[in-house]
């Protein structure tokens, strides 16, 4: 494979600190952030419109209410500048606020389980890890596009550390199954890795799973579960690609097959894109 | 008057494209959302038009191009996927021959939809599929 077809992800560092910190996990705070900017950005827009009033000459107010509003009107260049420089941070905020927007995650997760439970047939839990991880494309001023964690099927690796690069314009930064499938409009992708021979590979052995995953080696290197079988599909909110759910498992025997199987993981599809996308929403 | 007919699923699973990605091969299904459950076709007296809907499990925003014969076909904005055709019916039921018509400059406008840059590839092979079939079935209505 040429050296330029390999899978990059460029911000690699940036997206995984950014992933934490627009996490899904803190709706209290977030919406605190949202209260606030709007009762103050209402506060600042009332201040800047009373403050041309604030001359106390002519009229009749008490000593200690004329010397505020005098000191008040002395500085009502600098009050301006003020609340007007708030103002846009207000509004920083508010869109920050709603960039950060929280999901309601155990009705996501509960959707997932459901889906891991019809889609995997004859699960064997002993041996093998079944999953669905449910990916929302996140963005971020001159740091790209990426997939990050938004809910995952399970009590096992529960960590939502996992972020993959997206990029409309070069295949090579689209990395991970979900990368893949975001870069096909999130038409279903289905693909089987050869199994690895446990969570350590050899040299030879990872460079080959990174090939067949569309892996950059950072994100090898940190990840928990070496699947061997995966089904991608976007998630759309009216029309557009918000997500991509990801179902992987550690068990070859669980890449469908027969017309049945088939029929069945399509099923599960469909539940899964109607549900998680009117969650969405 | 409406004609309904419902898509079994069976006759999607032939909407997949095995392909090789740097290597490795990959099956490309169609999405869930681009997947038709349903076509409706209706004739409306008044403007001579026969409308065919594509139903899906979610619904989106069109935009309509129009093509040869007056044929105007409507896409999603966002995803591409076709989301229905309408086209000029002198009276219905059609003959073999005005079917056959019909289905020819139907095919003709979908090609050239389909040469053009956009999204929805998979499912315009899909429709085209199923309308090649259906659309007998569709304009059978008195």
């Amino acid at each position: 494979m040429a050296l330029e077809q390999q899978r990059k992800h460029k911000y690699y560092r940036i997206h995984r600190y950014l992933d934490w910190v627009a996490g899904v996990g803190k709706p209290r705070f977030y919406q605190w952030i949202q209260y606030c900017s709007r009762v103050g950005f209402l506060a600042a827009v009332g201040f800047l419109a009373l403050i041309q009033f604030c001359d106390p000459q002519g009229q009749q107010l008490p000593d200690w209410w004329t010397a505020l509003l005098g000191w008040i009107h002395q500085r009502r260049f600098a009050f301006a500048v003020i609340l007007l420089l708030a103002q846009a941070v207000l509004q920083v905020l508010i869109w920050t606020a709603n960039w950060l927007k929280s999901y309601d995650v155990k009705k996501l997760e509960n959707i997932l389980d459901n889906v891991v439970a019809s889609h995997f047939t004859n699960q064997d839990k002993s041996d093998h890890i079944y999953r669905a991880t449910l990916f929302k494309v996140r963005s971020w001023p001159c740091c790209g596009k990426w997939l990050g964690i938004v809910a995952r099927s399970g009590t096992r690796y529960s960590r939502k550390r996992t972020v993959f690069s997206i990029n409309p314009n070069t295949k090579r930064y689209n990395t991970g199954i979900a990368g893949e499938c975001w870069r096909r409009d999130g038409q279903t992708v289905i693909l089987e890795i050869p199994v690895p021979k446990g969570n350590s590979l050899a040299q030879g052995e990872s460079d080959d799973y990174k090939k067949s995953g569309y892996l950059d080696g950072i994100e090898l290197g940190l990840m928990n579960v070496k699947a061997t079988v995966f089904m991608a599909t976007g998630i759309r909110v009216g029309g557009k690609v918000w997500g991509i759910l990801v179902l992987d498992s550690t068990d070859p025997k669980q890449q469908p097959k027969s017309k049945p199987q088939e029929r069945r993981s399509t099923e599960a599809l469909e539940f899964a894109a109607v549900a998680l996308g009117q969650l969405a929403s | 008057m409406e004609r309904y007919i419902w898509i079994n699923p069976d006759r999607l699973l032939k909407a997949h494209s095995k392909e090789t990605v740097e290597g490795i091969d990959l099956i490309v299904e169609l999405s869930p959302y681009d997947a038709p459950k349903a076509i409706v076709g209706k004739y409306e007296k008044e403007t001579g038009c026969f409308l065919i809907t594509f139903e899906y499990i979610d619904k989106e925003a069109g935009t309509s191009n129009s093509y040869d014969e007056g044929i105007t076909v409507s896409r999603g904005k966002h995803s591409g996927k076709l989301l229905g055709i309408s086209m000029q019916v002198n009276q219905l039921p059609l003959d073999k021959a005005a079917i056959i018509h019909l289905r020819t400059i139907v095919r003709k406008a979908l090609d050239q939809m389909e040469s053009e840059p956009g999204k929805g590839h998979l499912n315009h092979r899909i429709a085209k599929q199923l309308l090649d079939e259906d659309l007998e079935k569709l304009v059978a209505m008195k």
